[in-house]
């Protein structure tokens, strides 16, 4: 299919702000293009976005399709996919690559429906090889790397007779590249024409989370799980003393946030924060795998767990084999100590 | 009103569930089975609304004859009737054929106002399927709904909130839809015992590919888009954990924490 041609990534913004996924997303599909020597397009939706189309070009996109519509102001997945759709059909793209979020992954699903080619999703790294498959050679095609089976595998997914190829990407795992702001793109303007029955859903409220939580910058995280059980509010108290002690962030598995230990903003893993700091400290986690997936690329990472056999310390560098209510207190105390004394 | 919900068997990698044979791998023959976990968050979610509005819940699973064990508990949840989607050239069907084919048996069902989707399955996590069913019989979706708040009878539509990146929204919607339903409102119940027996006795609708009418270059493993090139046990971690009193001191671990806790 010598026709498809280039990396599109399809931006996210909400309330006129870029998440990051989409700078991300530029940082690798910039790797991609530059593999390909083809082209970086970023799609952009929104409401007024002109200057978010400027800001993709500085982190790397050649060129930037923007659909500025009034009834696009808010991500709706009937009206987005309409838009990106149309496009990709005009434009005949290569790879499309989207963030693996809330809003993204409806998207994506329903856009690789309607352009009847595959998805692979939440992937964690992305590729591009020759490849041959069932005696037949391929050219470019993209290797799309992700977790499978609740991360006990990791699959390599290949779109072979489909254009485009789509893929979602997990937030936090790619890196965007430093921006330029004399870097030079075409922003081009595509006329939106919406119908009736892309408008059949309204948003009534829209609430962003305050993040106060800012585990992706953390250089150190100090995460509670299930372990806290015995006493939830004291156990957190606790770890939330140790992070305090380290100038670190408080983490949570997900056991401990659908438990209602702590609230969702410190999730790490799968479905919380991916994160990668100096140091993880894991509190009474088990280590389930959707827990390690957001966590295991930390540099080092300490483990506090009754059970030896707990999956977690094989992913950890340090362990200790007891309980948190015991242990954590005596790490804050230990690092209180050493911070007080100038050595 | 009708809900179609739409179900899956998976393996049951739960923690502590897990088997794996000498090389590593999930030994799937030696693993259970069981109703997707957020499958059953779907059907509760179904349930609560036929508590309150009436009518009926059919559940549709596409998979293995074996699925029908989760079809039976959904039963005996209280769904009014179970459809099994099965034949042999499903096999190995991807995201898109799988939609596909649920598609169309969704349409051999017949008129419904609702069909719900658990968020995405524990075995592959792609969450696609439910947006992509909504795509192909060109009704809306409403992804990632945690509560049901109301429903407009005469205008046909439904208010729901739903997770956004962190916050929420809250959304309006036209039905028929397709809802995905998130594991965080819905708490499942367990079967009541004359359920169960209802369950027992009940008899699943069977459907195979020509019953529904199906191309069959659009499903199974050579219908598929997406292929698996390669598959292996996950990242090697490349860690070997020092235990506190086996290869390590407190001290040295102390010195890991304090010498990164400084502000860099």
């Amino acid at each position: 299919m010598p026709d498809y041609s280039g990396v599109w990534i399809v931006a996210e913004q909400h309330s006129n702000i870029l998440e990051d996924i989409s700078l991300e997303m530029l940082g690798k599909g910039r790797e991609l293009a530059d593999a390909l020597h083809e082209e970086l397009v970023a799609v952009l939706l929104g409401y007024q976005v002109e200057d978010l189309a400027r800001q993709l070009v500085t982190y790397g996109a050649d060129k930037v399709y923007v659909g500025d519509h009034p009834e696009l102001a808010n991500y709706r997945s009937l009206p987005y996919t309409r838009v990106v759709s149309e496009l990709a059909q005009k434009y005949k793209p290569r790879y499309m690559v989207f963030g693996a979020t809330t809003t993204s992954n409806p998207l994506a699903s329903r856009v690789s429906a309607r352009l009847n080619t595959g998805l692979a999703s939440v992937c964690t790294d992305l590729r591009v090889s020759d490849y041959d498959w069932l005696g037949k050679h391929y050219e470019k095609l993209l290797m799309q790397v992700r977790p499978d089976f609740n991360a006990f595998y990791l699959s390599t997914i290949i779109t072979p007779d489909y254009k485009p190829e789509i893929a979602t990407v997990r937030p936090g795992v790619f890196h965007p590249i430093n921006p330029e702001s004399a870097r030079e793109g075409e922003i081009i303007q595509y006329p939106v024409q919406l119908q009736p029955e892309d408008l059949v859903v309204q948003v009534k409220k829209m609430v962003k989370a305050e993040r106060t939580v800012d585990l992706k910058g953390a250089h150190i995280i100090v995460s509670g799980g299930r372990g806290v059980g015995k006493d939830p509010e004291k156990g957190f108290k606790l770890i939330e003393e140790l992070a305090e002690a380290c100038s670190g962030e408080v983490g949570a598995s997900r056991g401990a946030v659908m438990a209602g230990y702590i609230d969702g903003s410190h999730q790490v893993g799968q479905t919380g924060t991916t994160v990668h700091p100096d140091v993880y400290i894991a509190a009474g986690i088990s280590g389930a795998p959707q827990h390690l997936v957001g966590m295991s690329n930390s540099k080092k990472i300490i483990a506090i767990n009754p059970d030896k056999n707990a999956p977690i310390f094989e992913y950890a560098d340090y362990g200790i084999v007891g309980d948190l209510f015991e242990w954590v207190p005596k790490l804050t105390e230990e690092v209180r100590k050493r911070k007080a004394a100038p050595t | 009103m009708h809900s179609i919900v739409l179900i899956k068997e998976v393996p049951d990698i739960r923690v502590g569930k897990v088997v794996f044979t000498d090389k590593g791998t999930l030994d799937r023959q030696k693993m259970g089975r069981m109703l997707n976990p957020d499958d059953a968050h779907a059907m509760e979610a179904a349930l609560r609304l036929r508590e309150k509005y009436g009518g009926k819940i059919t559940t549709l699973s596409m998979g293995p004859p074996t699925a029908e064990d989760s079809l039976r508990q959904t039963i005996g949840m209280g769904a009014d009737e179970a459809v099994l989607q099965s034949d042999i050239a499903l096999g190995g069907s991807d995201t898109l054929a799988t939609a596909y084919a649920l598609t169309e048996a969704v349409k051999r069902i017949g008129e419904f106002d609702f069909v719900f989707a658990g968020l995405k399955a524990l075995d592959g996590e792609t969450g696609q399927v439910g947006p992509q069913v909504a795509e192909n019989l060109h009704i809306p979706e409403v992804a990632y709904v945690e509560e049901i708040l109301n429903l407009d009878m005469d205008n046909r539509l439904i208010e729901s909130r739903t997770i956004f990146e962190g916050g929420y929204t809250i959304l309006v919607s036209k039905f028929p839809a397709l809802l995905t339903i998130t594991p965080t409102f819905y708490e499942p119940r367990h079967p009541t015992p004359m359920n169960m027996l209802k369950a027992k006795k009940s008899v699943i609708r069977k459907l195979n590919a020509s019953d529904c009418n199906l191309d069959t270059s659009r499903i199974g493993l050579m219908g598929s888009p997406t292929k698996v090139a390669k598959s292996g046990p996950g990242d090697a971690t490349g860690r070997h954990c020092k235990f506190l009193g086996e290869g390590t001191t407190l001290e040295e671990i102390l010195q890991v924490v304090t010498t990164n806790s400084i502000q860099k």
